[in-house]
């Protein structure tokens, strides 16, 4: 006897609980567009307040930024994780363990998806999209292949967990891309325009 | 019959159909700098006129697309021959001695005749987009004008203008220029180098006709938001400056600024602030034309001197001209600041 398919092709349970989660990203994309509209009018803006021999101070300068930008938008996306945790909680939405393993662990994901989006937005303004391919490719491929084992072996909320594991690498590459080309911004900058 | 190209700035388009339609023995083909990669043809098909190169600095994203003999597979071609070694071997050098050079106002000709004959040899066969965007040929602008003590002192957006200026100029080199018997540029400006590279390459004779003076030309193009006044008075203390008489230079500010002084305080209501600025320039650039034209005057035809030393533009002589204006436009503030306090505003 075969066992028996879901009637859905998604667990509703969980799509329920993971699409919560996916609130989490409203507050940290408002976050990117802020700072990245700031980065993008002080790569020029700030070329006009140093001198070529303080070339350096100008790149830390605006690398700092970026690293301000990155802090603020991780941070933006774990406060929003708890304010909602406790929304939800309070509200009975979150009730079981099930509940709570798949909105923490897709949510943090979700918090750290915004870190991926700020560095490839920035590598696509300044013509280096290519950097990020790679990365997106194998958190993918890293997803969908751990994503099928829990959720056949384990149980279905371990899928969120796979997740955030592909995620963290995504972002983790992403972040090494794009501080790589923050180091250098006057140089990104020729190269883009 | 002899072919004889010449290439020409936009302007004179219609000039130089005249002196193609007049030398019927010749056969021309045209090498047009441009703005925009198809622009309207002026001038009349004329039988000698073989075709019209046409050569745009700006409107195409790849070199040359616009020609009926680009194709992608070229494209690609240029692109995969060109690797990184080889532009910080064969092409990095090259345009660090330009660079140089041009930093230097072109001490050694030799040099940058050399330095443009070989990166457009190297740029015939490689990707322009990808040599440019290189970051060898990146570091070295960079390293050239940090190592510079006046350059190093421009601001970081400068540079990144500069070098986007820079990049559009050379493309011109990048094209691969018919054989003729006889080179001609309008101007020896940027379309001169395209023939000074023929020339170096096959020794082919190149004339180049001027039809103005190119330092004043580049003075009335510097600084673009200068008014007609201000422009005027930069090429009238030029001559002074060439002709190393300083004090006169510094005379002509004196004059201005004394007149803005006293006209600010004295007829300050029957004169709106921005006329009395531009008469103190205009007195300014008189009293400079003035001294110019006297001193040759009384020096060639009453003391029957022949020559007159002379010292060539430098950045120097920007410095001290822009000093000496913003040390006006800090008076002027200074000025405002005094009429408002003495007329308790």
């Amino acid at each position: 006897m075969t066992k028996t398919p879901y009637p859905l092709l998604a667990n509703v349970d969980y799509e329920k609980i993971a699409n919560l989660g996916l609130l989490v990203l409203v507050i940290p994309f408002g976050v990117i567009n802020y700072y990245l509209t700031k980065i993008y009018e002080e790569i020029l803006k700030e070329g006009d307040r140093f001198t070529i021999k303080e070339i350096e101070k100008y790149r830390d300068r605006i690398a700092q930024r970026y690293r301000d930008a990155c802090l603020a938008t991780f941070g933006s996306g774990i406060g929003s994780l708890i304010i909602l945790f406790y929304i939800f909680r309070k509200l009975g939405w979150i009730s079981t363990s099930f509940h709570v393993t798949v909105f923490l662990f897709s949510g943090l994901s979700y918090a750290l998806i915004p870190l991926f989006f700020i560095g490839w937005l920035l590598g696509t303004f300044l013509y280096k999209p290519e950097l990020f391919v790679k990365p997106l490719i194998l958190s993918l491929s890293i997803n969908a292949v751990l994503g099928f084992i829990p959720t056949r072996c384990i149980g279905i909320e371990y899928a969120s967990l796979s997740f955030m594991l592909a995620t963290m690498m995504l972002t983790a590459a992403s972040l090494w891309q794009s501080l790589k080309i923050v180091k250098e911004i006057d140089y990104a900058y020729y190269f883009a325009f | 019959m002899r072919e004889h190209i010449h290439t020409i700035r936009e302007e004179l388009a219609l000039g130089l159909t005249s002196l193609i339609s007049n030398l019927k023995e010749f056969n021309f083909i045209t090498v047009a700098l441009t703005t925009k990669p198809f622009p309207k043809t002026l001038y009349p098909n004329l039988p000698n006129l073989r075709y019209v190169m046409n050569i745009p600095l700006w409107g195409t994203e790849h070199l040359g697309e616009h020609l009926k003999e680009f194709t992608i597979r070229r494209l690609i071609k240029l692109s995969a021959w060109t690797h990184e070694d080889d532009i910080r071997e064969n092409f990095t050098p090259y345009f660090r001695t330009f660079l140089r050079e041009a930093k230097l106002g072109g001490r050694d000709p030799e040099a940058v005749g050399e330095a443009l004959v070989k990166m457009h040899k190297f740029l015939l066969n490689h990707s322009f987009r990808k040599t440019f965007k290189s970051i060898h040929v990146w570091k070295a602008f960079h390293e050239e004008i940090i190592e510079d003590e006046l350059y190093s002192n421009a601001r970081v957006s400068y540079m990144l203008k500069l070098n986007h200026v820079i990049r559009y100029l050379f493309r011109i080199l990048a094209y691969d220029y018919p054989e003729a018997n006889l080179y001609h540029s309008s101007a020896s400006g940027l379309c001169g180098l395209i023939d000074v590279i023929k020339k170096l390459e096959s020794g082919i004779p190149y004339i180049v006709t001027e039809h103005g003076v190119y330092f004043r030309e580049r003075l009335l193009e510097i600084y673009p938001e200068l008014n007609l006044p201000e422009k005027i008075f930069w090429l009238s203390v030029a001559p002074l400056y060439s002709f190393r008489k300083y004090f006169a230079l510094a005379s002509s500010y004196i004059v201005s600024l004394l007149f803005i002084g006293v006209m600010y305080r004295i007829v300050e209501a029957k004169l709106s602030l921005h006329l009395i600025h531009v008469y103190g320039i205009m007195l300014g650039a008189f009293f400079a034309i003035m001294y110019s034209t006297s001193m040759l005057y009384i020096r060639y035809k009453i003391l029957g001197v022949t020559s007159e030393p002379t010292i060539g533009p430098k950045p120097s002589f920007i410095i001290y001209s822009g000093l000496s204006y913003s040390l006006i436009g800090v008076y002027i503030s200074y000025s405002c600041l005094w009429i408002g306090f003495w007329s308790g505003r």
